[in-house]
């Protein structure tokens, strides 16, 4: 007489249901699509030369100029849609970036700080300091007061929530920006998409700073200049990333003559952005674990 | 079905938080001014440029692309990044008779660029100091052609100013030329030439 043994399915274990979007992955996917296609555009100019290296097509750069935006719709945009729980007001937060970029920022820059004028013959203390402290200071001031006064802090639950709010303010700013290197200055296709990539990229990545102060100064007990430090912070880190551009497209002084190289200076864009995506999601994630170690939600090594 | 209701808290700001608000707009105002003074500094930073030969002297634009070896001219400086024509600050010095006058050089000038520059043209001439030293200033127009085929643009119209200054045999000519849009922009440029132009 033999028994069969009798086989037990372990209970299923139900998949807790996130329902957030999540900011970083919608992120990455939108900041390596936009490295693509300006990718794409300089090797249409430079390799295969089917888009002419002088193109000024004017339609041509403002669609180039509206791709984080598109890309911004309709991947963040549409996954907030689609989540569980929406974060409210995101479309609206991103409309007052541009706004406070066109309306304050480009005018600032225009015409109070008019930075083509001095800052390109400085040294590059100078041009960090000088950058930080005038264009850099203003920009994250500017994406600080309409997270500070539109979302905060009443949106501000998680610590991710103020990343993407960040995120949208930043896309927004950067926008402004890019039409106006698209349609007010004679830049080529290519020299304005890799302007775009370059804009684009740095206020994302700078952009973040800000938010993580802001959701601290709503979640823990900072001292009262944890906003100062981070306002001054995001200013000197736009500083420093205008200083390198500067040294990275450059390409030195040669026999065989003087030029930009380009595609350095997208390369650090590209890696700056990347290397602040990394870095905030790692202190997002431990602060998170912290918290909820702190709380006694569980255990942390 | 679950379903989110979002709360709008109310709850007044802590301390921490209202302190942190208010130091930040402080800090944005600090910065602001910081940043206006480093644009100042860089922007109306000079250097000394003189001849001793001719004894001149006057602070000029830094950065700006320095000239001492040309004919017409003791010093001429350009400002690099101005964008169509390079703004322009010039001193220089013609040997006169003893019965010179500022009118006389400005007539003199007048002839010699009638010639040189297109549609060259007059368009006022009136007293003025330099220091303790009468002097004639004259404000004149021309446009000027871009020499580069390639670059294919309209012509640009110049607008110029001379102080003409009488130093015994030598008259001194301090010139500023700019595109005549941002002529009045840039014409502090000049004043402050004037100011620090030391003759001797």
């Amino acid at each position: 007489m033999s028994f069969e043994p009798i086989l037990l399915a372990p209970e299923e274990e139900l998949e807790e249901i996130y329902p957030y979007r999540r900011v970083w992955r919608t992120s990455w996917i939108e900041v390596s699509l936009l490295l693509i296609a300006v990718l794409a555009i300089y090797s249409l100019t430079t390799i295969v030369a089917i888009i002419p290296a002088d193109s000024r097509e004017p339609l041509v750069k403002a669609g180039v100029a509206s791709l984080p935006l598109a890309l911004w719709l309709a991947i963040s945009y549409r996954g907030e849609r689609r989540a569980l729980q929406p974060r409210p007001g995101l479309l609206g937060v991103m409309v007052l970036g541009i706004l406070v970029a066109n309306g304050v920022a480009i005018p600032l820059e225009e015409r109070v700080f008019v930075p083509e004028r001095w800052l390109p013959a400085a040294g590059f203390f100078g041009r960090v300091l000088g950058y930080a402290f005038t264009i850099g200071f203003a920009a994250e001031f500017l994406k600080y007061a309409v997270l500070r006064y539109a979302v905060w802090p009443h949106r501000f639950h998680r610590r991710l929530d103020a990343m993407a709010y960040a995120l949208a303010v930043s896309i927004g700013f950067a926008t402004a920006l890019n039409f106006r290197v698209a349609l007010v200055t004679d830049a080529t296709v290519l020299a304005t998409a890799l302007r775009v990539a370059s804009t684009t990229f740095s206020h994302l990545a700078v952009g973040l700073i800000v938010a993580y102060f802001l959701v601290e100064l709503n979640i823990g007990r900072p001292p009262i200049f944890w906003i100062s430090a981070g306002l001054l912070l995001a200013a000197l880190l736009s500083g420093l990333y205008y200083g390198f551009r500067g040294i990275a497209i450059v390409s030195g002084l040669s026999v065989e003559g003087t030029g930009s190289a380009p595609i350095r200076g997208l390369a650090l864009a590209f890696g700056f952005v990347a290397v602040m995506f990394a870095s905030i999601a790692f202190i997002v994630q431990s602060a998170d674990a912290r918290t909820e170690a702190l709380a006694g939600g569980r255990q942390t090594l | 079905m679950t379903e989110f209701v979002e709360i709008r808290e109310s709850a007044p700001l802590t301390f921490t938080q209202r302190w942190n608000t208010y130091l930040a707009i402080v800090l944005a105002v600090g910065v602001m001014v910081l940043g206006i003074t480093l644009r100042d500094s860089n922007l109306n930073a000079t250097v000394t440029l003189e001849n001793l030969e001719s004894g001149v002297r006057a602070q000029v634009p830094a950065n700006w692309l320095q000239d001492t070896r040309g004919e017409d001219y003791l010093f001429r400086v350009r400002d690099p990044n101005a964008v169509p024509f390079k703004t322009t600050l010039q001193v220089s010095v013609l040997t006169v008779g003893p019965d010179a006058t500022p009118d006389l050089v400005l007539n003199l000038l007048t002839m010699q660029r009638s010639s040189r520059f297109a549609t060259y043209h007059e368009i006022s001439r009136s007293d003025a100091m330099l220091r303790d030293d009468p002097a004639k200033r004259m404000v004149y127009a021309y446009t000027e052609f871009e020499r580069n085929p390639a670059l294919q643009s309209l012509p640009m119209v110049i607008e110029g100013v001379d102080l003409v200054v009488l130093q015994g045999t030598q008259a001194v000519v301090v010139t500023y030329r700019e595109e005549q849009s941002a002529f009045d922009d840039h014409l502090y440029r000049f004043e402050s030439l004037l100011r620090t132009l030391e003759i001797f």
